[in-house]
């Protein structure tokens, strides 16, 4: 398969600490990838090294191009990102969604209609900003980023600031639109429970990549996720310490099965 | 209802209204200071320097440090401290654990817990994810939809924990469990807050 991203031995330093250490990782077009890391692994930093925000030792191909600074700003155009913290540059949501396609050069009749569309799927119905609530900030964040059809989207760590259903149905939109346009998709995450939405787990420990897999391999060595910090999900948790006292020979990811199994 | 000198413990899904109810409170108590967006609303506050000490030992941080040569990661780590050390009666937290990983949670529960048990102040915390403030929690308050559904201790919570499922609210994934295995196979493992009891009371359970 075709890679869109492709990362050669990253390595990056703030003040003498190794933040990504020797790095290398490629993403398949049309993938959804999660890499799961507790905070201080690097996982914001990555993003900033794939966007060109910080140069580090390495070399990123993006799309069959190298990052440098004459693709710098190609690549961007290319590149919807969602950071943990919102930041708006407008105090209307309209204004806010159709900057990105004002910049690309939409005609209006265009940004119009897809501003719309935007705001119907999201189900954004305030006009100001400050009226948001703070989800309804991260979900207006969401749809800046998916407006103008990136090749890649990543979002760093905002599904925390939504609950179960709202968790869902904003993974469902983006799974929908993904079907339809082929977009890439890099989830970073600091909860374990993220890593089921997607094809394929990357673990990211103090700037190592120290687990690339499927979802079915990501909890064969649960020591390993406790040692990098991880809250484990409750069943994992449960099952887990029931397996030390020998009452289960493996782990549950569903209540029921494991209620079924010991009674 | 809610009593001094205790944790409550605010659960709700996303627009419940849990900030807007925190920030009420924040209004109406006259010696309260508030934690909201990773941040607190005042910029010179009054610290108990004694609870501090103890605060930055449990959580690992040294005291000596500049709060400007922090890495910015962890400042918010100091803030949080900071205001769970302060020297106000009334003590409100907005997604204080958000992001922090399994050590720092658990420390911070512990620090929480002890700062409530020896200075008897009142805690209101508030967040989507249930599973980790159960366990610190005497009273409970459930949200929905911008009203107060529930509002008691931890036993009645626990009581109820069956409709509270059925109606859809945020409920911990353990009692989640418990209520499964009671109305599955009839067994009762009792009011349990964490993973270890639950562990030992289903070991005691399956022993025959």
């Amino acid at each position: 398969m075709e890679n869109i991203l492709t990362i050669y031995n990253a390595n990056f330093y703030i003040n003498n600490n190794h933040i990504i250490n020797n790095l290398s990782l490629s993403l398949a077009k049309g993938e959804m990838t999660t890499i799961a890391g507790v905070s201080g692994s690097g996982k914001t930093t990555l993003a900033k090294l794939i966007l060109g925000i910080y140069k580090g030792e390495n070399e990123i191909v993006f799309n069959d191009e190298q990052l440098n600074y004459h693709s710098l700003s190609k690549i961007r155009k290319q590149i919807g990102i969602c950071f943990s913290e919102p930041i708006f540059k407008y105090k209307k949501v309209d204004t806010e969604l159709s900057y990105p396609l004002f910049i690309l050069g939409y005609n209006k009749k265009k940004i119009k209609e897809l501003v719309f569309n935007m705001k119907k799927i999201f189900k954004i119905e305030k006009t100001k900003i400050e009226d948001l609530t703070k989800s309804e900030k991260y979900k207006l964040i969401i749809a800046r980023a998916l407006i103008f059809e990136p090749k890649l989207l990543i979002l760093d760590d905002i599904f925390v600031n939504f609950d179960e259903k709202e968790k869902l149905r904003i993974f469902k939109i983006i799974k929908e639109i993904k079907e339809f346009n082929g977009m890439s998709v890099l989830i970073l995450t600091t909860d374990l429970n993220d890593v089921f939405y997607g094809n394929r787990v990357l673990i990211l420990d103090k700037g190592i990549l120290i687990f690339d897999g499927n979802i079915s391999n990501v909890f064969g060595d649960i020591d390993i996720l406790e040692k990098c910090g991880f809250e484990l999900p409750f069943m994992l948790d449960l099952s887990n310490k029931l397996r030390f006292y020998d009452l289960v020979d493996k782990l549950f990811l569903n209540k029921r099965e494991l209620v079924n199994h010991l009674w | 209802m809610v009593t001094k000198g205790n944790i409550t413990v605010v659960f709700g899904t996303n627009y419940s209204g849990k900030t807007t109810l925190l920030k009420k409170m924040y209004k109406k108590e006259k010696n309260a200071i508030i934690y909201l967006d990773q941040s607190v609303s005042i910029e010179k506050m009054s610290i108990n320097l004694k609870v501090l000490n103890h605060v930055l030992l449990e959580l690992g941080l040294d005291k000596q440090k500049k709060i400007s040569s922090v890495p910015f990661d962890k400042r918010r780590l100091y803030v949080l401290a900071m205001t769970i050390a302060s020297d106000y009666k009334t003590i409100i937290l907005d997604e204080p654990f958000l992001r922090f990983d399994r050590n720092t949670v658990r420390r911070l529960c512990r620090a929480i817990r002890y700062v409530k048990n020896n200075f008897g102040k009142t805690f209101y915390i508030a967040s989507l994810n249930p599973n980790y403030l159960y366990q610190i929690a005497d009273n409970i308050m459930l949200l929905n939809m911008g009203a107060v559904v529930f509002e008691g201790t931890k036993k009645d919570f626990f009581d109820k924990k069956d409709e509270f499922e059925k109606m859809g609210y945020v409920v911990p994934e353990i009692t989640k469990f418990i209520n499964l295995v009671e109305k599955a196979k009839d067994i009762k493992l009792g009011n349990i807050d964490n993973n270890n009891d639950l562990m030992k009371a289903i070991y005691q359970n399956t022993k025959y």
